[in-house]
């Protein structure tokens, strides 16, 4: 069953569109405006951003950054030398991944060429030779901004906004396979099911693609109003979540599991689903009104599955929104649930840039969030995972309690009154505190929410059905 | 023998049989479309283009061109029979020029040589009936002379239309011989699995691309060739069928007559239709014949048992066989639960986990073996470049495949058979600094040098490997720092005669005295020297050391697909094996990953072996080969944290080496 939207809106949305960007463009001087958004997809805007890459190692407490000047610094837990990396190749750095199942594979999207930095983890030099870097390159694939590794770690996936072919990389050999198809333009998002068995590939027009990983056929989904923007994987894969440029909700798309004998079929559901709905509201607080709500512009879902990250930008017309990382708890069996759980906010002036979850924290989830004055924050939060059967959502506080590196003030925190979504059993629990507190957590205390307003506003999308059908 | 040949190739029809047919079913087909656009374009007018359009329209349907089509469709099957005849897993790569040379001397290729040039000249003749005009017919009818006394108009030789005939049969043999320089026959498996559809038109504009190039390029050669050398056929060919030589028309063979920009144009076109074409047929075959293919775990009724996954590992089938089942082992293993529990399952009366042990131990033998070869390989290098490389040790590796091979369905003996493989890799290590750090102290040990011995006057007759290590062709090979397979052939059966070789010498010598052995090495060494000054000899002689790395890890694509599917298979059975089936085998599996990571470590720190994988440009001829140390490199180590990633800390109460534990170790906190 292929139901496909209306055409003569989605065409009538279509022109507006274009008619507003080409008024847009009208005003900038050399750069055309449109560019922009094809070279630079992320939520990493050119201005004020001082770190334009960050990714955390799949399996140690180490992580690479990228900086401004396109020199790559790489963090250890373990150790105090902070290897910096500079390529002669090393220009516009986009992304930046560590290799799965490898100790010192870091691949940086770059403007030529995708860039392999084989970094002996027990080196202590601090500025790598380029000799360690592996080059690979591609006639008319540039510039490459985003890049994904196969959770099994051998292959490689990049793409660039300008190629309409995205390049599969057996890194060692240095061979590749393009990835070809016709219409929507080039690439560009790409997110590997952590359980490795789909990818999704975002264009910059109106229609995203979600691959299956083995033999390789994908799906086309047209969106109704923009690109889609950002996207996250369930942890066994089975559910997509993701934004679309121009609205301020959250998506959901559920595929059938993944058994591995139907092949070179994605078994997407015929519909995604509205999850919700962040439109800006407003909020009574002790300092007085905030106004929340937003595109989402990046989103991510930590390993175990049970919190969703979001930043939240509202609209720059009106002039009170802020940028702001939404806490979203969710529960994937045997409902999907999302739960809004809080919001972490910077210190004044400071805008999360780029968020990711730490991929093997032991006890809950760790945030990791850039901000755009470089800050780097580690956000620990703190819950016993939900994985058995009897584990209710209760016995899972979650604090969004600063590390000391920032010091930020939460506004809000949810305490467990339920809500639209929540079950009827819940104890009434006060807040428990977390186990490790930020010294700019402690001093502030944390406010109940208003539920009726916070819930009333978020909650009124959860029916499904609405929004993208695919067209098979 | 009889029978087990006979099953074989059963096998290998059953298997093979259907894809071959396909794939030149799919190219017949594709003919008419290649025969229609050299039509259109052989015809091309761009002065008057509806014209030409109508005109090459109507010559579709003409006699001439539906009986070229069949004729081509002949060449076609003869081109596809030659690829399935020539094809290779495992390519063979020539390690110096001479060995170059005799390939293309092997009758074997003569013949592809020949008949390759003979179907060129056929594709050709169809080339030129198709275009007309001035190419159509062999004999044409001279151009009236001015003495019209003639009354019988004599018939002369169209050299444009022998122009074609010849340079089909030479782009033929161009084919022939670039499918074998550049080991065409290779059959690559492609990185990822995509239907053959897909697979085909990423390539299609590739091959046009290629072919388009390589014609322009056999196009020049054929007109130096022809400048140069086009009398003979012309002058032969017209005695033979008593043609005349026009002598109003321009000969070919002159530099006026070979800058017809039409004839360029017409014999490039040509070439590119007969590249294409036949090209399809060898990347149809090649994508029909790589193609996965679906072998049961456990023999149901249906089915024959012999086309069981573990009973096809077990057997020594075709090699091509063999590689597909090996890909579908790692599909399996990656991909599909449910295959994998036919895997971890226990055979039905008696319990014993028969497909498990099967496919671990094929495995294992695998890449046992490649641990073997490598580090013959090693030493063999390490025994040029030093002379006091200790013989005797190259034995034992020497002599552990076969009993490798026999070993039964039990791993512990295959354990304690690599421990000490491991052990003695470090030894031979601590033994030869050992003999760095202090030279004059191992005088009568037997892994002093011969000269050293000379001088000394001390002969240690009954050491068992004094022959080996005194042997000229250990010691006397010069500075050559890599080796190939063939070359470890010959060193092992050099080593396994030289007791009694040197038994004998040592008698005689006895009696001589030492300085007549002395003189004639010195004798060797010159007459070597003053050869390899020669540099023609040199040119031929020398072997490419990438070409013989090469060699060594020709046929690595199986061991990538065993180390993928043992790892992804163990790292499953931590979830799925319900009666710990993998458990019993998984010291075997980790002495043996470790053991062979220590000896890939070991050849990659080799000097002459770059560490980097040579630049692939996107080109049509796969050049995969090239590369698989790399890969073979990556997915060890891959592989390897694959299982210390799920198994974690587990790993720790695993039975190994205390030497591999501390690598275990590594592995497990990230560090390798």
């Amino acid at each position: 069953m292929c139901v496909c939207y209306p055409k003569p809106r989605e065409k009538q949305l279509l022109f507006h569109r274009r008619l507003w960007n080409r008024l847009r463009s009208m005003g900038a001087p050399a750069l055309p405006r449109c560019r922009e958004p094809l070279t630079l997809p992320r939520a990493s805007p050119r201005a004020g951003c001082s770190i334009r890459a960050f990714s955390w190692h799949p399996h140690t407490s180490k992580f690479a950054v990228a900086l401004l000047d396109d020199s790559i610094r790489v963090y250890n837990s373990s150790s105090a030398t902070i290897p910096s990396l500079k390529h002669r190749l090393q220009r516009n750095v986009a992304a930046v991944a560590w290799k799965p199942l490898c100790a010192s594979i870091l691949a940086v999207a770059c403007q030529s060429c995708v860039l392999l930095w084989h970094l002996d983890p027990t080196s202590l030099s601090t500025r790598p030779s380029s000799g360690c870097a592996q080059v690979l390159c591609y006639p008319g694939h540039s510039p490459v901004t985003s890049l994904a590794w196969a959770p099994s770690g051998d292959l490689l996936l990049s793409a660039s906004p300008v190629d309409t072919a995205m390049l599969v990389w057996d890194v060692s050999t240095e061979t590749c396979v393009q990835l070809q198809w016709f219409g929507g333009g080039g690439v560009t998002y790409l997110a590997w099911s952590p359980d490795g068995s789909k990818v999704l590939a975002a264009t910059p027009s109106a229609v995203f693609r979600v691959w299956e990983a083995q033999m390789w056929t994908c799906e086309r989904w047209p969106t109704i109003t923009g690109r889609c923007q950002t996207g996250c994987w369930s942890p066994d894969g089975s559910r997509l979540l993701f934004t679309v440029l121009g609205e301020s909700v959250i998506y959901s798309l559920s595929f059938s599991e993944y058994r591995g004998e139907m092949q070179g079929q994605v078994g997407g559901s015929k519909t995604a689903s509205i999850m919700a709905d962040l439109s800006e509201t407003t909020f009574e607080t002790l300092h007085g009104e905030e106004r929340v709500g937003g595109e989402v512009h990046s989103m991510v879902w930590d390993p175990t599955g049970e919190r969703l990250a979001a930043i939240i930008r509202g609209s720059p017309d009106a002039p009170g929104t802020q940028t702001i990382i939404a806490l979203f708890r969710t529960r994937n069996s045997p409902v999907f649930e999302l739960l809004p759980c809080g919001f972490l906010r910077g210190e004044r002036g400071a805008q999360p840039q780029l968020i990711a979850f730490h991929p093997c924290f032991q006890s809950g989830a760790l945030l990791t969030v850039c901000w755009s004055t470089g800050t780097i924050s580690h956000i620990p939060l703190f819950f016993i995972s939900a994985h058995g059967p009897c584990a209710s959502p209760s016995r899972s506080p979650v604090l969004p309690s600063a590390s000391a590196s920032v010091r930020e003030q939460p506004l809000f925190s949810e305490l467990d009154e339920g809500g639209a979504w929540g079950p009827p059993t819940l104890p009434h629990q006060p807040h428990i505190p977390s186990p490790v507190q930020g010294r700019g957590a402690a001093s502030t205390g944390y406010e109940p929410l208003r539920c009726g307003a916070w819930c009333g506003a978020w909650g009124s999308a959860g029916a499904p059905g609405l929004g993208l059908r695919a067209r098979c | 023998m009889e029978p087990g040949a006979g099953r074989q190739r059963a096998l290998l029809r059953q298997v093979l049989g259907w894809r071959v047919a396909a794939a030149v079913a799919w190219s017949v087909l594709l003919l008419p479309v290649c025969t229609a656009a050299f039509v259109v374009l052989s015809g091309l007018d761009p002065f008057h283009p509806v014209r030409w359009i109508s005109n090459s329209f109507n010559d579709l349907y003409t006699s001439y061109v539906i009986f070229c089509i069949l004729l081509m469709s002949v060449v076609i099957l003869v081109v596809s029979v030659f690829n399935a005849e020539f094809y290779a897993v495992v390519p063979s790569i020539p390690c110096s020029r001479i060995a170059l040379i005799g390939k293309i001397v092997h009758p074997q290729q003569v013949i592809h040589s020949v008949v390759h040039a003979v179907m060129g000249m056929l594709v050709a003749w169809c080339a030129a009936v198709m275009t007309k005009g001035k190419f159509q017919f062999l004999a044409v009818p001279c151009t009236p002379s001015e003495s019209l006394d003639d009354a019988a108009p004599q018939m002369c030789l169209n050299e444009y239309h022998l122009f074609f005939l010849l340079s089909g049969a030479f782009m033929g043999y161009s084919y022939s011989l670039s499918y074998l320089i550049n080991n065409m026959n290779y059959l690559p498996f492609p990185i990822i699995q995509q239907y053959k559809y897909l697979r085909f038109r990423r390539s299609l504009p590739l091959l046009i691309k290629h072919s388009c190039v390589e014609s322009l390029y056999f196009v020049r050669n054929f007109c130096a060739t022809y400048y140069f050398f086009g009398y003979i056929p012309k002058v032969w060919i017209s005695t033979t069928m008593d043609l005349h030589i026009d002598s109003k028309l321009h000969p070919l063979d002159t530099l006026t007559g070979l800058l017809d920009i039409s004839l360029f144009y017409h014999a490039w076109l040509c070439g590119v239709f007969l590249l294409i074409t036949w090209y399809i047929a060898w990347l149809l075959f090649k994508i029909y014949a790589t193609e996965t293919h679906h072998f049961p775990v456990q023999p149901t009724f249906a089915e024959e048992p012999d086309l069981c996954l573990p009973r096809i590992l077990n057997s020594n089938p075709p090699l091509i066989i063999k590689f597909l089942a090996l890909q579908d082992l790692m599909l399996l293993s990656q991909y599909s639960p449910v295959r994998r529990q036919e895997v971890f399952s226990l055979s039905q009366p008696g319990g014993h986990p028969h497909n498990w042990a099967a496919i671990s131990r094929e495995c294992l033998n695998l890449l046992s073996d490649l641990t073997q070869r490598l580090i013959t390989q090693q030493e063999a290098a390490a025994a040029n470049g030093r002379a006091k490389q200790p013989a005797g040790e190259l034995k034992i590796p020497l002599q552990t495949p076969g009993a490798v091979a026999k070993e039964g369905m039990s791993f512990q003996s295959q354990r304690s058979n690599i421990i000490p493989r491991a052990s003695m890799s470090s030894m031979v290590k601590s033994s030869l600094i050992s003999l760095k750090a202090s030279p004059g102290s191992d005088v009568g040990s037997p892994f002093s040098s011969p000269a050293l011995n000379g001088k000394m006057g001390i002969l240690d007759v009954k050491s068992p490997w004094h022959g080996s290590a005194q042997s000229p062709h250990v010691m006397r090979r010069g500075p050559k720092l890599w080796t190939s397979v063939t070359d470890l052939h010959m060193n092992g059966s050099h080593h396994e005669s030289f007791p009694e070789l040197s038994a004998a010498k040592a008698g005689h010598e006895a009696v001589q005295p030492r300085f007549i052995y002395t003189w004639l090495q010195n004798k060797q060494e010159q007459i070597k020297t003053f050869l390899s000054k020669r540099v023609l000899i040199m040119y031929f002689f020398s072997k490419h050391p990438e070409a013989s790395i090469q060699a060594v890890f020709s046929d690595t694509q199986m061991h990538i697909w065993a180390l993928e599917g043992l790892s992804h298979l163990v790292a499953a059975s931590f979830t799925e094996d319900q009666f710990g089936v993998v458990q019993t085998t998984l010291p075997a599996i980790l002495n043996t990953l470790l053991t062979l990571q220590e000896v890939v470590d070991r050849h990659f720190k080799l000097p002459h072996v770059s560490s980097k994988p040579p630049r692939v440009s996107g080109s049509l001829v796969d050049t995969s080969y090239k590369t698989l140390r790399f890969a073979l490199r990556a997915s060890l180590k891959t592989a390897l944290y694959r299982i210390t990633a799920v198994f974690g800390e587990h790993l720790n109460a695993v039975q190994v080496s205390t030497e591999h534990k501390k690598r275990l170790q590594q592995f497990l906190e990230y560090k390798e």
